[in-house]
């Protein structure tokens, strides 16, 4: 038992030791820094700047929503239909998500240039995406009531973030030409 | 990791969407099973660690965690409170965990199964952790008063800190923790596989 105990022990700590190189460290210590300095700066400026466009979030749904033939209004950050009402809020905006994201990027050991591009070409798309899940739950919401929380909490929660995950390993995978390790 | 991940992301999502959707068939019978494990052994866990307020304790109902707790209301009378600290929409991110190591490429089974249970731990702390900054923060919240129950004393300094903390956990601790362990449990595993010719 003490022998198992010391061996699973062993293993684990060289696989940790091997683990964190210097330059692994160095990514993931950027990473925790720079994903606190954004949650900081924007927990911090909710009212400055994540409740404006949060807002903003909501008139553009609702614009798309009238242009698409859907009678909808807005109104700070509830936006919805004759049949259906929805306050958009923090874990809705994306904001966070686009937070995680650049400190993902800049923690990335990548040039100025590429971190640019994929800060710009993520975000953009992270705000396309969450105006696509803002939209098809205000239909859900108005069409099919019963499914509108399995939706909103289970489905698009958990598939944002693996969108998020999936961008950033794109970027880094794929169009990132050489680390700079 | 990251470039053969990349190279490899469309059977990946494919694996984990598959994966993510039989999971969240299931998900309505162990949710309550989460909650009453989690209200169990966290009950047990936070009072050994004395953070746990005297005279509270952990229940499960359905899909939630409740605490109840000793309170003293405004006007001077003591009663018991129940508050939900932790429901499934905050652990449903436990589905992440799983299906993102099954989609993982070039990982052999006893490995995503070693990585899916020492993962599997590691996300159980967090919601843990997640729980006692709730229960925490539920009890010196500033505006119990005003729903007739006097706050737990607490310095500023405590107050800031796990207004903050609720909130980081509330907003960004869903997503970041599953994709926090699964990179870290799969770093560990690859490695291990790579370094064994597994």
């Amino acid at each position: 038992m003490r022998y198992n105990a010391l061996t699973m022990l062993t293993r684990l700590t060289s696989g940790l030791r091997a683990l964190l190189t210097r330059d692994v460290v160095r990514a993931w210590v950027l990473f925790a820094l720079y994903a606190l300095g954004f949650f900081a700066l924007l927990y911090g400026l909710r009212a400055q700047f994540v409740d404006p466009f949060t807002r903003g979030i909501a008139i553009v749904s609702g614009w798309l929503l009238n242009l698409f033939g859907t009678e909808a209004s807005a109104s700070g950050s509830i936006v919805g239909t004759a049949t259906f009402r929805v306050a958009i809020q923090n874990n809705c905006n994306a904001i966070y998500e686009m937070g995680l994201f650049l400190a993902a990027v800049l923690a990335y050991p990548a040039t100025w240039r590429e971190r640019a591009w994929g800060a710009a070409l993520g975000c953009a798309l992270l705000y396309v995406v969450n105006l696509l899940r803002v939209l098809t739950l205000i239909y859900i919401g108005s069409h099919f009531r019963q499914f509108f929380d399995a939706s909103h909490i289970y489905i698009w929660q958990s598939l944002f973030i693996v969108f998020t995950l999936g961008l950033w390993l794109y970027w880094a995978g794929s169009l990132v030409r050489s680390p700079r390790v | 990791m990251f470039a053969a991940l990349a190279s490899r992301l469309f059977p990946f999502a494919a694996r984990f969407l598959v994966t993510f959707v039989l999971l969240l068939a299931i998900w309505p019978f162990v949710s309550p099973l989460y909650a009453r494990a989690t209200a169990a052994a966290g009950g047990t866990v936070l009072k050994a660690l004395a953070l746990l307020p005297t005279g509270s304790h952990l229940e499960a109902r359905d899909r939630r965690v409740w605490m109840f707790r000793p309170v003293t209301k405004v006007d001077g009378s003591r009663g018991m409170a129940g508050v939900n600290v932790l429901d499934d929409t905050t652990f449903v991110n436990l589905l992440l965990l799983p299906s993102l190591i099954v989609a993982t490429p070039s990982l052999g089974w006893m490995n995503r199964a070693k990585a899916l249970g020492l993962g599997a731990g590691l996300l159980w702390l967090l919601h843990l952790a997640d729980l006692y900054v709730k229960l925490k923060w539920i009890s010196i919240f500033p505006g119990l008063s005003l729903h007739g129950v006097v706050p737990d004393a607490a310095s500023p300094a405590t107050l800031k800190l796990f207004e903050w903390l609720y909130a980081f956990f509330s907003v960004i601790g869903f997503g970041l923790f599953p994709i926090l362990v699964w990179i870290g449990v799969v770093s560990l595993c690859w490695r291990r596989e790579g370094a064994t010719g597994g």
